[in-house]
C-alpha cells in the first residue's frame, strides 16, 4: 500500500521532468534549430545581408544559389583546401597519439613525469586560436622564426623573399591543428587503454603475446569506439576550421598564399559580409557543409563499427523480443 | 639449480636492454615534444622584449654565413617595456586591451554560469523524472552534440541583426543556456554522484522539486560543474568567429578580436609590439591553465569535452 502511495507521489511529480529540460529545449529551438531552418531557407533565395537590405525584399529562386556554389572557383578551392588541411594534421595527430598512449599505459616502461608531459602536451589547446594564428603569421612572416629557418636551411634562397608556397601555408594549418589537438586526443585514448579490463592483459601476457601483439590484438579493438569519437569530432572541427587559416590568410601581405589556404568557413563569410553580400550564397554553401560533414561522419561510424558487436546486439534484441514475446504470451 | 638462475639472469639481462633502449627512446620524443609544445610560447615572450630592428634581423642569425651577427638573438632583448609601453599607450595602435580583458570576462562569465547552471537542471531532469520523451529527447540531446555548429552562423547573425542585438553581448551569452555536450557529462556524472534516496528524503521533508535541486543537489554536483565550467569558461573567452561578425565598435571588442585586429597592416612594422600583445592575450590564459592543469587534465580524460 505505502509502495504505491509513493509511486504515485513519483508518478505525479514527473511532469516536473519537462519543466526541468524547458530552458533547454526552449533556447536550442530559438538560437539553434529556428537558425538551421533558416539557413535552408535562405540557401533557395537571393537573401542580401539584412544591413546591405532592411526589407528583405528577397525572392525565391530555387537551386539557383546552389549551382552558383558548386561552380565557384573559390568555393571549389576552399572545398578541397580545408579536408586536405584537416587530414595532413590528423594522420600525425592520431599517429603521435596513439604512440605516446601506448607508451605512457605501459606497464614495463613506465614513463615517469607523465603529469607533467600530459599538462605539456595539451597546454597549445587552452590557447585562444587567433592568437596562435597570429603568432605563426609572424613566425612565417619575413625574418620571423620560420621564414629565418627557412633562409637557413635553404629553402627560401634570399632573406628577402617571403614564403610564397601554398603547400608550405596549408602544412602549416595541418601543423598548427596537429600542435593544438596531439595532446587532447593523447589524454583521451590514455584514458580509454587504461579503461580496458586489466584481465585481458594478463591473459595476453600468460599466452605469451607480445608488446607489439598486445597492442594489435587487444588495445586497439577495444580503444576503437574512443577512436572513432575523437576522428568524428576532429573531422566535424576540421570541416568547420576557421580561425588559424583566418588569420594565416589574411591581414599581412607577405604571407603571399593566403587565398590558397581558404576554408569553407571563411568563404561563407566572405560572401555573405563582403563582394555581393550574397546572404542566399553563404546559406548554400552552408547547406552543403551541413550535408557533407553529415555524409562523412556517418560514413566513418559505418566504417569504424565493431562488425562482431553490431551482430551480437542484433541477436541479443532479437532474443529479447523472443523472450518478450513468450513472456507476453504467458499473462 | 645455479645454471638454471643463470640463464634467467641472462635473458632478463637482454630484456633489461631493451627497455632500457625503448624507455631512452620515449623520452627523447617526450622531451622533443616538450620543446615543440612550449617553444613557440618562448619565442613569443623573447620577441616581446625586442626592439623593430633586432626583430628584422631574424630569429636564427648564428647560422654561419651570416658573420656578424650574433649567437643571442633567440634570446630576450631589453625593450620589453618599450614594446608594452608602445601598445598600450600608443595612438597609432589604440587598441583597447583593459576593455577587451573585461569585454571577454563578461562574455565568458556570463555564459558560463548559464551554461552550467542550466545544463544541470537540464541533466537533472533526465535523470529524476520518468516522463514520457525522456529517452527520445535525450537521444535528440546525444545527437544534437555532433550538428556542426558554424552551419547556422549565418542565419544566426542575420537573426541578430534583424533584432537589433548587434554590438551586445547576449547573443553570445544566452545561447549557453542550450550546451548539448555539457548536458550529456553532467548526466554521466549524476549517475555516480546523486541517489534518489536523496531526492526522495528532499520530498519527505517537504521541499519543493526545484528547492531539492538548488539546496540539495547542486551542492553534491559542484565537482562535475567546476569541471565544465572550466571549460565553457575558456571556449567562450576563445570565441572569435561570431563577435566579429556581431561587434563592430572598438571597445565592445573582446580580445580574440583584439588580436586579429594585431594582424592588421597598419601595425605590421611594429613586430615587438605584435609580440608583446599576444603574450599579453596569451598570459591570462597560461596562468589559468597551470593552475587549473590537475582538472583541466582529468575533465579531457573523462571525456565530457567537445569543441
Amino acid at each position: 500500500m505505502a509502495s504505491t502511495t509513493k509511486k504515485r507521489a513519483n508518478l505525479e511529480k514527473n511532469y516536473f521532468g519537462y519543466i526541468f529540460i524547458a530552458p533547454f529545449f526552449l533556447t536550442y529551438l530559438i538560437f539553434q534549430v529556428v537558425p538551421l531552418i533558416d539557413t535552408f531557407r535562405y540557401a533557395l533565395t537571393d537573401a542580401k545581408a539584412w544591413y546591405m537590405d532592411p526589407n528583405q525584399a528577397y525572392n525565391f529562386v530555387g537551386l539557383d544559389q546552389f549551382k552558383f556554389v558548386v561552380n565557384d572557383r573559390f568555393f571549389k578551392d576552399a572545398f578541397f583546401t580545408t579536408p586536405v588541411m584537416w587530414i595532413m594534421g590528423f594522420i600525425p595527430q592520431l599517429g603521435i597519439a596513439l604512440l605516446l598512449a601506448a607508451w605512457f599505459t605501459n606497464e614495463k616502461i613506465r614513463v615517469k613525469g607523465q603529469g607533467f608531459f600530459k599538462v605539456v602536451f595539451y597546454m597549445p589547446n587552452i590557447m585562444t586560436a587567433a592568437t596562435i594564428g597570429v603568432l605563426f603569421l609572424a613566425f612565417i612572416r619575413s625574418n620571423g622564426f620560420i621564414h629565418s629557418f627557412c633562409v637557413a636551411i635553404g629553402y627560401i634562397e634570399d632573406a628577402r623573399y617571403p614564403i610564397t608556397s601554398e603547400w608550405f601555408g596549408r602544412g602549416i594549418v595541418a601543423f598548427i591543428n596537429f600542435w593544438m589537438w596531439y595532446g587532447q586526443t593523447m589524454i583521451v585514448l590514455t584514458a580509454g587503454i587504461l579503461g580496458i579490463n586489466p584481465s585481458f592483459f594478463e591473459a595476453a601476457s600468460i599466452d605469451g603475446a607480445s608488446g607489439f601483439q598486445t597492442f594489435g590484438r587487444i588495445t586497439l579493438p577495444l580503444i576503437r569506439p574512443i577512436m572513432t569519437y575523437s576522428l568524428v569530432t576532429s573531422l566535424i572541427g576540421g570541416f568547420q576550421m576557421f580561425d588559424v587559416p583566418n588569420m594565416l590568410a589574411t591581414g599581412d601581405s607577405h604571407a603571399a598564399f593566403g587565398p590558397k589556404i581558404s576554408t569553407i568557413v571563411m568563404y561563407i563569410k566572405s560572401i555573405a559580409y563582403s563582394g555581393t553580400f550574397s546572404v542566399g550564397r553563404a546559406c548554400a554553401a552552408s547547406v552543403i557543409l551541413f550535408a557533407v560533414t553529415a555524409v562523412v561522419s556517418l560514413f566513418l561510424f559505418w566504417i569504424m563499427r565493431d562488425k562482431d558487436a553490431a551482430k551480437a546486439a542484433k541477436a541479443a534484441k532479437k532474443r529479447a523480443k523472443e523472450q518478450a514475446a513468450l513472456e507476453g504470451g504467458n499473462i | 639449480m645455479a645454471n638454471y638462475s643463470g640463464t634467467v639472469k641472462t635473458v632478463k639481462g637482454g630484456y633489461h636492454a631493451r627497455i632500457l633502449l625503448v624507455k631512452t627512446l620515449v623520452y627523447i620524443v617526450c622531451i622533443f615534444l616538450t620543446i615543440l609544445s612550449i617553444a613557440p610560447f618562448v619565442i613569443m615572450v623573447f620577441n616581446a622584449s625586442k626592439s623593430r630592428f633586432e626583430i628584422q634581423q631574424g630569429n636564427l642569425e648564428w647560422w654561419p654565413e651570416l658573420e656578424n651577427r650574433t649567437l643571442v638573438s633567440l634570446l630576450p632583448s631589453k625593450s620589453f617595456i618599450a614594446n608594452g609601453k608602445y601598445l598600450l599607450t600608443s595612438k597609432a595602435l589604440n587598441l583597447p586591451f583593459a576593455r577587451g580583458f573585461l569585454n571577454s570576462f563578461i562574455i565568458a562569465a556570463g555564459a558560463t554560469i548559464l551554461s552550467v547552471y542550466f545544463s544541470a537542471l537540464t541533466a537533472y531532469g533526465f535523470a529524476v523524472y520518468r516522463f514520457k520523451l525522456n529517452k527520445l529527447l535525450y537521444g535528440f540531446i546525444m545527437m544534437i552534440q555532433m550538428v556542426p555548429t558554424q552551419v547556422t552562423v549565418i542565419s544566426f547573425v542575420e537573426m541578430m541583426n534583424k533584432w537589433g542585438l548587434t554590438n551586445s553581448y547576449l547573443p553570445f551569452i544566452l545561447p549557453s543556456i542550450a550546451a548539448p555536450s555539457t548536458v550529456f557529462f553532467l548526466r554521466q556524472y549524476m549517475q555516480s554522484a546523486l541517489s534518489i534516496e536523496m531526492v526522495e528524503a528532499g520530498r519527505i521533508d517537504g521541499s519543493s522539486e526545484f528547492g531539492i535541486f538548488n539546496r540539495l543537489v547542486l551542492p553534491i554536483l559542484k565537482p562535475g560543474m567546476a569541471t565544465m565550467a572550466i571549460f565553457a569558461m575558456v571556449t567562450n573567452w576563445n570565441n572569435y568567429l561570431l563577435p566579429t561578425l556581431l561587434i563592430d565598435k572598438l571597445e565592445m571588442s573582446t580580445i580574440p578580436m583584439l588580436v586579429g585586429k594585431l594582424n592588421g597592416n597598419k601595425y605590421s612594422t611594429e613586430y615587438g609590439a605584435v609580440y608583446w600583445g599576444l603574450t599579453l592575450t596569451a598570459f591570462p590564459l597560461i596562468v589559468f591553465y597551470l593552475v587549473l592543469s590537475k582538472y583541466i587534465i582529468a575533465g579531457v580524460a573523462l571525456g565530457g569535452v567537445k569543441e
